[in-house]
Parts: C-alpha cells; structure tokens; sequence
C-alpha cells in the first residue's frame, strides 16, 4: 500500500472538495442582514434595563405639534408637558394617518409559533447588476436563527451567462430576532420613544466624542460624494486621504433622525406583537422626519400608506409601505447614492411548527 | 458600512468565498455544517467588515470559533435548524454538466471526510491547515494558541492515524492515475 505523504493528503483535500462552490448569494445576504441589523443592535443593552426606564421618567414627550410631514428641527427634548396630551385638533395630516396605522395594527390578532415564515420578492442594484427573485426566510422564534431559501437571478454587468441556481443560506442565533427579545421592548410609546432616544443621544455623544478625538489628532473629517472622509497631514502638506472608520457619520445626524430611523425599520420585522406595532406607529408620530403619504400602493398593486425619510448616516432615501387596513409592512426600499437600490416586497407572514420545504426546488 | 466598502467586501467574498467554504467543509468533516460554518464566518466578517485589516487572517481565526462553538453544540445535542436533505445550493452546482467527473469528485470526498472524521478536532484543524491551507507550524500554533512542537506532533499522529484508514488506500491509486492523465 502506497505511503500517504503530505503533498498526497493535500492533493486529496483539493481535489475532494474543488466541486464545492459558495453560493454567490452569500456575500449579498450577509450585507443586507448587517445593513438592516446595524440599527436594530444598537439597543442591545438598552431594552428593558433600568438605565432605560430612568431615562424615560426624565423625558416628556406629546404627540401634538410635532412637525411631522416637513422635516422640522423641532427638538423633543424641549417640550415639557404631559406624557400623552390628546388634542385631536393639532394633529398633522401625517400624524392622524399613523396614528390610524396604530390603532389597525392594535386591533389585527397576532400569531403564533416556532417558526416565522416570510415570503419576499427581492430586488438589489449594485455595481450595474441587478438580482431579484423569490426569498423565503424562516426564523426560529425562539432563538433568532434561520435559514433562508433563494431563488434569485442575476443580469447585468458581469453576470454569467447561466443562470444562478435556487440556494440556500442559513443564519445563526440572533438574540434581537426572538419573541423573547421584543416582548422586553416597551409597548407604551412614550416609554418606547424615550428609550430609543436615550439610545440616540448615546450613539450621537459617542460619535462626537470618537469625532473631537479625530480632530485633536489634527485629522479632518469631512463628507464627500456621500462618504465621510479623514483628511491626514503626512509630511509638509494634507495629502493622505482614508475613509472614516466606525459610525463617525452619527456625530452629524439629529436624535430624532435617529429614533425615526430606529422605529420604522423594526416595523420590518415579520414577529413583532400587536401592542409593539401599535406602539412604534406612535413613537413614529411623536417624532419629526417623516414624509406620509396616504392612497399609494406598493409595486404589486396593494394599497398602501407610504412612509418615506432619509437616513443622513447612510445617506439613503428609505420608503416603507404600510398595509392601512393591519399596519403590516408590504414593501420597503433603500435607495443610495451611486444607483444602488434594494427593495422588498413582502408577499407573506406566516407561522409553522416545522420548517417547510424549499419551495424554489422542483 | 458605506457602499463603498461593501462593494470591497463583495469583492472579497468573490475572490476567497469558494476556498473559505471548502476550508470549512474540510474542518468540520461535513458538507452541511461545513456551509453552515461558512455562513456564520461570513456574517462575523460583515459584522466587523470595515474594521478588519486582513480579512483572511480574521476569517481564519474566526472559522476556528465557529467550529469550536458548533463542536460543542454537537456535544450538547442541541436541536438545530437542519436542512431538508439533499436540498442545498452545491447539490444544484454539481449537476452542472460544466463540473465534469464531479461523481469522482463526491466519491473521494466522502471517503476522504469519513477518513478526517476519526479524528479529534484539534487532530482535523491541525492537518487541514497544515496540508489544505498551507499554513506553517508557527502560524497553526499561533492561531490555536498551543506550541509549536505540539502542532508537529499532533500532525504526525494524526498522519499516522489517516495512514490506517482502508479507504485512502484505494483513493491514492486512483489519484495517481489522474494525476498522470493530466500531466
């Protein structure tokens, strides 16, 4: 028998697995999964500490008054008053409308079981490429964890002349993704806005701080082509340029951009209960920077009550479209600089006990 | 992440994606798991993207985390989301009429991943880095935090212990002759 040698073993691993490829997918997916993340994990930490309830008994907050409609640089924590003043009359067209968002999402039963099955149809344009398909992700609700069946075809630039292959993604544990997770967040809104904004604050002064670190340094940071820059001397003059590591951008952008941008993102989430949906449609109301638009539909045709605002850290224009008759999600969409553009359209929420087949194999 | 750097991260994964799955294929022994470490591998590397200076290296490390946290799942017996069987993307892939001879292909690694599997975790990591990855004593030690010499004797225990497997044997004849085909 022949003596297997290193360079043997080594020729034998190669050859054994030089048939396995990564699902091009992947890399896509794991983008989009930290992108929507990124602000969802900043309250890790936060959600149902004392720190938090502290926070809020200091904070006051009304849902009359507030600007929405037209971005207004109104800020919530100079208005004293009652936590909840209910005065029908001030209200904005905007405002009126989520608060009917709310009171849709109260009364629409939620469900339950060990598995949330969301059903997308997904669109992504980056680089000239385009890929869009059927995606269908389940969630343990228990844990956070998933897999997540592709059907997803690419064109464009670059793309391969056969097409991609249905794939199949799984993702780990994510304690922000779990039943448990969300029944910690406050259903009253103004304790809910309250935390969210203490979150802000935290996430802006840190940012400020990291910033005046920069500066001291004798770095300049500055924006261009909607990208945050460093700006570093190296010998006689300014010539070295680098990209702003971390979340510098925060240390420019509102609270209330930041609690608006908070709320309506984890309205995206499929298990949320009633009582949290209701709550964030008001915490959505009491805070300034949104654009509604009543009487649109999504791009499948669906009535829909539009919410649109602008993320200035990710310098995106962001619509969400809202379900007017159960307050759930249809449709969300990012679009960036540079012609990048991601879009989600929701076909469907369900439960199951057991995780289903993949739909997208014959 | 901005875009930019996102773009930098797609690119990444294009480039080192296919060699960072079979890595992880090989060191846990597993096509299923192996895509499962992958996929957590690459979302560690998103979650901490622009931030990384060597993207390989922190892959590496990162991989080995993975597969210490899942060896202990196994351990435990925690119920974990699993597939339906047989139906993955690299299923789809080898159906490729283009990935010729890929019956050959799945044959050896079955025999070749039944063969790793007799050995302990550490035994398996050492050797696929070693003889996969072509990392260095030195560079196995470091990254899995033991001696040198225990990298060097732990890889020649490990040889020893493949050596005795039936299967190899009948691999390398075929191997030899494939070789030739080819050269």
């Amino acid at each position: 028998m022949p003596e297997i040698g290193e360079d043997i073993l080594h020729q034998l691993m190669v050859r054994c697995t030089d048939d396995l490829f990564a699902p091009r997918t992947a890399a896509l997916e794991a983008i989009r999964r930290q992108r929507r993340n990124r602000l969802r994990k900043r309250l890790l930490g936060f959600a149902g500490t004392a720190a938090a309830a502290g926070l809020a008994a200091g904070i006051a907050v009304t849902s009359a008054g507030t600007g929405v409609g037209a971005r207004s640089s109104a800020s919530a924590s100079g208005r004293t008053g009652p936590a909840v003043r209910p005065v029908h009359a001030q209200l904005t067209a905007a405002q009126r409308t989520l608060l009917r968002l709310s009171a849709a999402a109260a009364g629409t039963p939620g469900q339950d079981g060990k598995y949330v099955i969301l059903k997308e149809y997904s669109t992504s344009v980056a680089g000239g490429q385009r890929q869009a398909g059927g995606k269908t992700t389940i969630t343990d609700t228990a844990t956070g964890a998933g897999v997540e069946y592709q059907d997803i075809t690419v064109s464009g630039a670059g793309a391969a002349t056969t097409p991609t292959p249905p794939s199949v993604l799984r993702f780990g544990a994510d304690s922000q993704s779990t039943t448990a997770y969300f029944s910690t967040l406050p259903t009253d809104p103004m304790a809910l806005r309250a935390m969210f904004l203490a979150q802000a604050n935290q996430e802006i002064s840190q940012a400020k701080q990291a910033l005046r670190g920069l500066e001291l340094k004798g770095l300049q940071v500055f924006k261009k082509g909607g990208e945050w820059w460093i700006k570093a001397p190296t010998g006689a003059g300014f010539n070295w340029y680098r990209q702003v590591p971390g979340n510098i951008g925060d240390a420019f952008v509102t609270p209330d951009d930041m609690v608006f941008n908070q709320a309506a993102s984890l309205l995206w989430e499929p298990n949320l209960s009633p009582a949290l949906r209701a709550a964030l449609y008001k915490v959505l109301a009491a805070t300034p920077g949104a654009n509604v638009k009543t009487g649109t539909a999504d791009s499948s045709g669906r009535p829909a009550v539009e919410i649109s605002w602008f993320d200035p850290g990710e310098n995106e224009d962001i619509q969400a479209y809202e379900d007017p008759a159960t307050g759930a999600t249809l449709e969300s969409a990012w679009t960036g600089t540079n012609g990048l553009f991601d879009e989600d359209l929701y076909l469907s929420v369900s439960y199951a006990s057991s995780i289903p087949a993949n739909p997208y194999h014959s | 992440v901005d875009k930019r750097q996102e773009r930098a991260f797609e690119e990444f994964i294009a480039e080192y994606g296919d060699g960072l799955l079979r890595l992880a294929t090989l060191l846990v022994s597993d096509r299923g798991l192996g895509e499962d470490v992958y996929q957590e591998t690459l979302h560690r590397l998103a979650a901490k993207w622009p931030r990384v200076d060597n993207p390989r290296a922190f892959c590496r490390r990162v991989m080995q985390n993975v597969v210490i946290d899942q060896a202990r799942l196994q351990q435990r017996q925690v119920p974990q989301i699993r597939l339906v069987a047989g139906q993955d993307s690299t299923d789809m892939r080898t159906a490729d009429p283009a990935a010729a001879d890929s019956t050959s292909a799945v044959e050896l690694r079955e025999v070749l991943l039944d063969a790793l599997r007799t050995l302990t975790q550490q035994q398996r990591t050492i050797v696929v880095l070693r003889y996969f990855d072509d990392r260095s004593e030195n560079q196995v030690a470091e990254l899995l935090g033991i001696s040198p010499g225990t990298v060097k004797s732990t890889a020649s225990r490990a040889m020893a212990q493949l050596r005795e497997q039936p299967g190899i044997a009948g691999l390398l004849t075929r191997t030899s002759t494939r070789k030739v085909r080819y050269a």
